[in-house]
């Protein structure tokens, strides 16, 4: 069983200390805090729910944390590397070698296959594949028979979990995920988060998933909830139930 | 990576299909350019060759090197060619030791009448030459018959003797000199060296003699020497050069060859760089077009773009990847860019031939390794060069905007300070560079390169006209009701894609509208300069170049009674203060008539022996004043002894002496100096007492026995005048369809990226009840916006540009600025149906988008 082997000695994959993020000039009217002081660890083979209202800083969080966006004060760190004053050459190396991404849509390039897609960020790196964990993901994601196929051939759930193969293949140290199952059904949504949740616990992968669906947030180890930019609950081993009962007392 | 960008091409390889088209009609021609000019130089080569084979010393009139001008008057059509070998020259190198025999070039000008009495060939197109009775000079070749023995036996040329359908035994009728029909026999079909490669003249040849007393022409153009067996080219050519000294200048066989080899390069690369100056400007436009498409390209992959920079692709590789995309496209547009040309190369010889009225030398179709590097550099480079701004931009597509749902295409187009200061600095820089550089020794590729500057700083302004223009435009598509105000909007949404789609149009109509303009106020300035100066009833003419009307005409006219005036114009070459220079002969008159404007002295004094009018610019270059004197010596040099330098004072100094040359003296002083030349023109004005019937009627009768000349009524002859600039504009025009051809593409190519990006919206337009008549109406309607915009704009800049031109011109006699507004509207009209046309495909493919798909469909 291929087990998520550290580079470098760290017990968060990812975290934040004091995160703010303010969109539009600092101090004028327009300016609109995003993200209010987030101070968050997500130790190393954790599998992170982000919850919260609309609006209230989910998808900033998740792009700060992957280094898509700046901060505009406060401190990232993913494995052992400070984000703060990366360059755009180191960001993209960082993104290479030590993330994943997965979007609630337009995962795939349209021109290439699923194979090819899958293929994509060791080709972009130059790096070689792991033949053994390419055959391990597709199977396990029941998509060995869509290889060639292209995204336009494939059903919404196919195309999320070609998206997920894609994220796993490099093991990276973090998997950002932006409301993966948001356009999927609830079966589809089920089968991609079983298996999101059992690479975390069979694989050691650390994956942080944004999502409004209570059960989601369900076969995540860990739910934290935002509102207006501020970590205002956190829940372990988070149930549909429980997550309902904290979105309730939020006044949603 | 290769996969990325090699499926990407795969999976765009129609949009970019179109880009590539502009590009290859851009490389085509001046792939084609190339293979014209290189055919015409081997077949120029080859005609020269067969002149110069088997001559071993080549004497030639002093001034020139090699007898490369083309045949009499052909040059400029004003100034007489008076470099010929005095007949005394070739019985005296007949008579040098070493010289086994020598025979003279004697070309003068003799026309064909066809069966209806009328010349053919039209001017200047028509030599008659003396036949050298020994078959080893071979610049006459008999293909089929015999070489003329008697006077009245005559030989033709193959091409017009196949055109107009004459055989051996045949008799036909010349006219000369004389101006008087001869008849003569045709006797042989024959093919002319040198001569040949000239605008397909025809050629009659008769014996030397005979060709000496019908073209009047004594002298000789070039005279050919075989050395006796066993002397040496060198050592003869030194001995004959001795034995002439400054009476001639003498060439070695070789050097001949060589000389009249470098001629003929020099010829046709002149007329290759002009026509590379348009095919310049069509890879010019192309590039535009080829811009705009990876711009489009870019926009609508930005969401592509960014989910590969999330997924670990460099700025570089993603630079990279469009790059290799536009060098792909590059390669093929190239190849198949080739492969045009040569078709592109057949059609230059076409419309050349037609221009020039007797078809132009072939050969077969040359094309050299040089030709296909430079093809594919060019079309390689430009793709690439022009793909590289895009590319940039695309490299700043940032990874996050994967995540947005909507991903905006830039609207720009805003009046920023930094857009308004480049824009203005790049106008200033090209015009100064223009202003700078159009003085007397106007440099054309620095005055392209500023005109260049100003137009991309027109075009960086050009987003910011594009709501105003649009919406002025769009008011009459207002009467499509809805379609064409979405029309109107869809132009204005992405403000800078609509200004470089047009504005590849604007290049193109600029230059046809600068053009127009000009060429109207050129007519504009002769008919008035015509009026002023020359209020004349009727003007007299002759139809072949190196003839005259002869002078019998005018004095009989005068003796008829019903004329008060009649003046000739007359023209040589003599030389003036030691330099060549243009002469007119003129009945004083003539000048008192015309309104000169005469910056010092007075035309009061004109008219006696020793008197003379010149234009400021030679005062000028003569150092001379009014009542200073000049020494006129030279004319015709076919007399064996010239006449005496005269001494002339100037009277007068004019600044618009119009068609005639820059030094006037008086008929009585230039007819001895020029015997036997008639008038270029005679200038007619019926006395009041005569109807104007009655006087042409006398007219017609007078000329009657000569078929060369030709009255016309003053009204005509202006018309005539603006006809040859009217076919200029035709030639310019036709250079430029390629260009405009281009610029069609690029509408269609934008509406068709732009239906493609538009799926969904024309999904929801669809769904929404407009019919598909309907999209492919607003589809038009955008096209026809997109053309009328680039249209108007170009004609803005052409009629602006043109005006300076005007001003700048204006001492040259360029005084009427015209504007031929009607011609400019049809340009406008007929851009608006080629936008309809151009809208065609991309129309279709948007009415066949069914509602259901296009809203499922992910862009
Ligand atoms: N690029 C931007 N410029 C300005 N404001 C922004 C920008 N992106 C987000 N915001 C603002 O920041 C706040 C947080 O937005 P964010 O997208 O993080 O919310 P979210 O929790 O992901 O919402 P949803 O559940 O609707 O996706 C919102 O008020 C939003 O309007
Ligand atoms: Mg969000």
């Amino acid at each position: 069983m291929a087990t998520f082997q550290p580079k470098i000695e760290y017990d968060n994959a990812v975290a934040t200390y004091n995160a703010v993020k303010i969109y539009g000039k600092i101090g004028s009217e327009s300016a609109v805090t995003a993200l209010n002081g987030v101070s968050l660890e997500v130790p190393l083979g954790q599998f992170l729910a982000v919850m919260g209202p609309s609006g209230s800083g989910k998808s900033t969080l998740l792009h700060c944390m992957a280094g898509l966006d700046n901060l505009t004060s406060g401190n990232v760190v993913i494995g052992s590397t400070n984000l703060n004053g990366l360059s755009d050459r180191q960001l993209t190396r960082l993104r290479r070698n030590s993330i994943g991404f997965m979007f609630q849509s337009f995962n795939l390039l349209p021109t290439l296959t699923a194979e090819q897609n899958i293929r994509l960020p060791s080709d972009l790196a130059g790096s070689s594949v792991d033949e053994k964990w390419f055959t391990t993901l597709i199977d396990l994601l029941g998509i060995r028979d869509r290889l060639k196929h292209r995204p336009s051939e494939l059903s919404g759930g196919q195309q999320q979990r070609v998206a997920a193969a894609r994220a796993l293949l490099s093991k990276p140290t973090v998997v950002f995920a932006d409301e993966p199952t948001g356009n999927l059904d609830s079966k589809a949504g089920a089968l991609l988060l079983g298996f999101l949740r059992s690479s975390v616990h069979e694989h050691g992968q650390t994956i942080v998933m944004v999502t409004h669906d209570p059960n989601a947030a369900s076969f995540a180890d860990k739910a934290v909830l935002l509102a207006d930019g501020q970590i205002i609950h956190s829940i372990e081993s988070p149930t549909q139930k429980s997550v309902l009962e904290a979105l309730e007392t939020l006044g949603t | 990576m290769l996969t990325t960008i090699l499926s990407s091409i795969r999976a765009h390889a129609g949009r970019l299909f179109a880009s590539a088209l502009a590009i290859s009609l851009g490389v085509a021609f001046a792939v084609g350019t190339l293979v014209f000019t290189d055919t015409l130089k081997v077949a120029m080569i080859q005609s020269f060759a067969q002149g110069d084979q088997g001559i071993d010393v080549a004497v030639l009139p002093p001034q020139t090197t090699s007898p490369n001008q083309p045949g009499p008057g052909g040059g400029d059509g004003r100034s007489r060619i008076i470099h010929y070998l005095a007949p005394g020259i070739l019985t005296q190198v007949q008579g040098i030791s070493g010289v086994k025999s020598a025979s003279g070039q004697l070309i003068g000008a003799a026309v064909i009448l066809d069966k209806s009495g009328h010349p053919y060939g039209g001017r200047g197109t028509s030599f008659g030459v003396g036949v050298p009775s020994d078959p080893s000079f071979k610049w006459i070749k008999v293909l089929s018959g015999t070489r003329p023995t008697t006077a009245s036996q005559v030989d033709l040329d193959s091409n017009t003797a196949a055109t107009l359908n004459l055989n051996i035994g045949d008799t036909i009728s010349v006219v000369g000199k004389s101006g008087l029909p001869q008849k003569f026999q045709v006797v042989g079909i024959v093919s002319v060296g040198l001569t040949q490669a000239f605008n397909g003249s025809s050629i009659i040849g008769f014996t030397p003699r005979e060709a000496a007393s019908v073209t009047g022409q004594a002298g000789f153009r070039e005279i050919d020497v075989i050395a006796a067996p066993g002397v040496n080219q060198t050592t003869l050519s030194n001995r004959i050069a001795s034995i002439l000294g400054p009476n001639a200048v003498v060439e070695t066989g070789a050097t001949k060859t060589f000389n009249d080899e470098n001629a003929v390069i020099k010829r046709a690369n002149a007329i290759g760089n002009a026509l590379l100056t348009f095919a310049v400007i069509a890879i010019l436009v192309a590039s535009i077009v080829i811009a705009n498409t990876f711009r489009v390209l870019v926009t609508q992959r930005s969401r592509e773009l960014a989910l590969l920079r999330c997924l670990g692709a460099t700025r570089n590789q993603v630079f990279k990847a469009i790059i290799s995309e536009s060098f792909a496209t590059g390669v093929v547009a190239s190849g198949i860019g080739i492969a045009l040309g040569v078709l592109v190369a057949i059609g230059l010889h076409g419309i050349f031939g037609a221009f020039r009225g007797g078809g132009i030398p072939s050969a077969p179709i040359q094309i050299t390794v040089r030709t296909l590097i430079i093809g594919s550099l060019v079309g390689v480079v430009t793709t690439v060069a022009a793909s590289i701004l895009p590319a940039r931009s695309a490299t700043r597509v940032s990874p996050l905007q994967a995540l947005r749902h909507h991903s905006d295409t830039s609207f720009g187009g805003a009046l920023t300070v930094k857009r308004l200061a480049t824009s203005v600095a790049l106008i200033a820089i090209g015009v100064l560079i223009i202003v700078t550089n159009l003085g007397a020794n106007a440099s054309l590729p620095l005055i392209a390169v500023g005109g260049a500057l100003a137009f991309a700083g027109l075009l960086v302004f050009a987003p910011l006209v594009v709501r105003p223009v649009m919406t002025v435009l769009g008011i009459p598509a207002r009467i499509f009701g809805t379609t064409g105000k979405l029309a109107t909007l869809n132009t204005i949404r992405n403000p800078s894609r609509t200004a470089s789609t047009s504005a590849a149009l604007t290049i193109g109509l600029a230059l046809i509208s600068l053009f127009s303009v000009i060429s109207s106020s050129l007519n504009a300035s002769i008919d008035s300069t015509i009026a002023k100066n020359f209020p004349f009833d009727f003007v007299v003419t002759t139809a072949l170049r190196g003839t005259t009307v002869p002078s019998s005409i005018a004095t009989s006219a005068s003796k008829t009674n019903l004329f008060k005036y009649v003046n000739e114009v007359r023209s040589g070459q003599a030389v003036v203060n030691g330099k060549n220079q243009d002469v007119s002969g003129v009945t004083p008159v003539l000048l008192s008539q015309s309104q000169l404007t005469i910056t010092s002295g007075s035309l009061a004094n004109f008219g006696a022996s020793g008197t003379a009018v010149i234009s400021s610019s030679l005062a000028h270059s003569l150092h001379v004043k009014v009542g200073e004197t000049i020494a006129i010596s030279g004319g015709l040099s076919t007399a064996t002894a010239l006449p005496p330098p005269s001494t002339t004072t100037v009277v007068a100094i004019s600044n618009n002496l119009a068609f005639l040359s820059n030094l006037v003296i008086p008929v009585i002083d230039f007819a001895p100096r020029f015997p036997g030349v008639g008038d270029d023109e005679l200038f007619l004005t019926a006395k009041p007492s005569v109807t104007l019937v009655q006087a042409r009627a006398q007219l017609q009768k007078e000329i009657d026995p000569y078929p060369l000349v030709t009255s016309q009524d003053i009204g005509t002859f202006e018309s005539n005048l603006s006809n040859k600039i009217g076919q200029i504009l035709a030639l310019f025009t036709a250079l430029l369809a390629l260009a405009l051809l281009i610029s069609f593409i690029g509408i269609a190519n934008t509406l068709t990226l732009s239906v493609v990006e538009r799926t969904r919206e024309l999904g929801l337009l669809r769904s929404l009840g407009l019919t598909r008549p309907y999209v492919a109406t607003m589809l038009a309607l955008e096209g026809m916006l997109l053309a009328v915009m680039g249209a108007v704009l170009g004609i803005a800049i052409g009629v602006a540009a043109s005006w300076g031109i005007v001003l700048v011109l204006n001492a040259q006699g360029v005084t009427v600025f015209s504007v031929p507004i009607s011609l400019l509207i049809v340009d406008v009209v007929v851009a608006a149906l080629a936008g309809i046309l151009a809208s065609l495909i991309p129309a279709r493919r948007a009415a066949k988008t069914p509602p259901v798909v296009a809203l499922a469909t992910e862009v």
